[in-house]
């Protein structure tokens, strides 16, 4: 409804009120105001003032005490008729006053009905151009509208969307890239194999059938060809990274275990898990684990780290189980941060590491329907995975 | 004003007739007063205790009003007490012991209203007001509701050093003592010839 549309609604209202409160009123107060000068009271008064009159004569020692009194009778007398004279008048003036306070309390609350309704207004024009941002795309929405009305709590949903839409479309952006490189890597394998096992075969002959100096070379280029066979081998794991076979599991209780399992894996790490309360997602545990590796092979490559520790807590207003994994080693050169996700991005020497575990613990956790982000560096290197709760326990919070 | 009891209502040449003014010596003089006193919307005020007004003004007159009498019912002695000013100076105060005698004295008013050589001629209109009390009656009336709605307290309005009294109250007060008011009840209206200077 239109401002003017309310305005004249309410004008209506206004006179129809006070309207129908001069039609009741003007009958009420006439006969409540009639009670003061009732005929039976003036009544009563005439007989009293004979009556000190008769006392008077009766008593006459008394007399001016009857006088006295009969004069204050016959006072008050006075004013109840100059009042009944005046009546009209009276009413009339109550009447204005009321209406005009009726009047200003109904003027009042409309004015403020309508400011009010025009903010609203204001605020739906604001929600209507946000949400047609939304809809052409738009993913950095701050509407501001922290009110805790209707209105208030659409904004948040808005802005709450706009997030959403760019995580997800962040999301698609890493899988199309991840897809991508998958694709290239699939190629490279397949390019690689079938002229690696033929050279591997021809040189195994060569080795057989000539002299012992001739084996000594042929053994180094077997080995550089082994070199190529494990990197064929890693195109194609990457490649064809399988779906995920998904468990209910409690993130804690994993994290622990894994730290357990594995606590000797890597001599110059020392492995911790701490949890706060149960954390139940749907999640592949070898997949997990494989996450978990990648992370801590990067820890001890850098040389520098000594601990690692995972903590696990739940984020039930988003929904989804945090699994934060922090090293102290010497944190992620700033050269690589913006691509440290990508495949064959590296720090390490040539030969030391192919740059694809991050890419694959990434491809993990999206796969899940979660990520990997990284939270921190610069004096060790936190990474945080996220994956969603399961979803009664998300909405609880209970095990 | 509907359905108001105040109705003011202009006689001419009713039936109840029509004041005289007549010249004697250097006054100009009104007399014959008509019957008004028996007129049903006058004769039930007249034993009310209160001062009964009526205020005779000419339309030529620059004076306003050029006669006023008062009637008061006085209960304890049962007379009636009529006094009578005239802007010519004129006044008179009367005892009256019942109603045919004050309806006698009235009948039997001379009122020196204007000089006789005041230089008015031709038709005169006469109005004769009747209020119904007196303004100090007003006043008292005003008092005393005053201080019954101020819980015995005198009202700012007659108080000017009373300082208590809440925003309500004041409201109230002011409501009540601008609506206790002298409204005329009954106004008669008369054309009289003025005679010349040489009429008797």
């Amino acid at each position: 409804m239109s401002t003017r549309t309310s305005l004249f609604i309410s004008l209506i209202g206004i006179a129809l009120a006070l309207g129908a409160f001069h039609g009741l009123q003007a009958t009420l107060t006439g006969d409540w105001f009639a009670l003061g000068v009732h005929p039976e009271v003036m009544e009563l008064l005439d007989s009293s003032l004979e009556d000190q009159k008769t006392l008077a004569e009766a008593y006459p020692a008394e007399a001016t005490t009857y006088r006295a009194r009969f004069d204050s009778i016959h006072s008050t007398v006075g004013h109840l008729r100059v009042l009944s004279l005046s009546r009209t008048a009276l009413v009339r003036r109550y009447e204005f006053l009321v209406l005009g306070l009726l009047g200003i309390v109904l003027v009042a609350g409309t004015t403020v009905h309508l400011l009010g309704q025009r903010r609203q207004e204001k605020r739906l024009a604001s929600l209507r151009s946000h949400l047609a941002k939304l809809s052409d795309g738009s993913t950095d929405i701050e509407i501001g509208d922290q009110k805790r009305d209707v209105i208030g709590r659409i904004a948040r949903m808005i802005e709450s969307t706009s997030r959403l839409i760019a995580a997800d479309r962040r999301r698609i952006a890493t899988l199309d890239n991840l897809a991508l490189w998958q694709e290239a890597a699939r190629r490279h394998a397949h390019e690689l194999k079938t002229p690696l096992t033929s050279a591997t075969l021809e040189l195994r002959r060569l080795k057989d059938s000539h002299d012992d100096d001739l084996a000594i070379h042929v053994d180094g280029i077997l080995v550089d060809l082994d070199r190529l066979g494990e990197l064929a081998s890693a195109f194609t794991s990457f490649a064809r990274l399988p779906e995920p076979r998904l468990q209910c599991l409690d993130l804690g209780d994993w994290a622990t275990n894994f730290c357990c399992t594995f606590s000797q894996s890597w001599p110059s790490l020392v492995l911790s898990a701490n949890r706060s309360a149960p954390t139940w997602t749907n999640a592949d545990p070898s997949m997990l684990r494989q996450v978990l590796t990648n992370l801590c092979d990067n820890a001890a490559l850098s040389g520098k780290a000594t601990t690692l520790k995972i903590d696990v807590a739940a984020d039930l207003r988003r929904g989804l189980g945090i699994m934060t994994i922090t090293d102290d080693g010497p944190g992620v050169p700033p050269e690589i941060r913006d691509r440290l996700f990508e495949p064959y991005v590296s720090t390490r020497a040539a030969g030391e590491g192919m740059g694809l575990g991050l890419a694959i613990a990434k491809k993990i956790a999206l796969d899940h329907g979660g990520d990997l982000l990284l939270e921190r560096t610069g004096g060790g290197t936190s990474f945080r995975l996220e994956l969603p709760l399961v979803e009664e326990h998300a909405s609880t919070g209970e095990s | 004003m509907i359905g108001s009891t105040l109705a003011i209502v202009a006689l001419c040449g009713s039936t109840l007739g029509s004041p005289v003014l007549a010249v004697d010596g250097e006054d100009l003089l009104l007399s014959g007063m008509p019957a008004v006193l028996s007129d049903e919307r006058i004769s039930p005020k007249l034993r009310s205790g209160l001062t009964n007004t009526f205020l005779a003004q000419l339309s030529e007159s620059d004076d306003g009003t050029v006669a006023r009498i008062d009637l008061r019912w006085e209960p304890w002695d049962e007379v009636f007490l009529a006094s009578v000013t005239t802007s010519r100076g004129f006044s008179a105060n009367v005892q009256l012991a019942s109603e045919e005698d004050l309806a006698t004295w009235w009948k039997a008013l001379r009122l020196p209203i204007l000089p006789a050589e005041r230089q008015v001629q031709g038709k005169v209109s006469l109005q004769l007001t009747f209020l119904p009390f007196s303004a100090s009656e007003q006043q008292s009336t005003r008092d005393w509701l005053n201080r019954s709605l101020g819980g015995g307290r005198s009202s700012p309005a007659t108080d000017p050093n009373s300082v208590g009294g809440s925003s309500y109250s004041r409201v109230l007060h002011l409501m009540v003592s601008t609506s206790v008011s002298r409204k005329a009840l009954v106004q008669f209206e008369w054309i009289l010839t003025v005679p010349d200077k040489g009429d008797p």
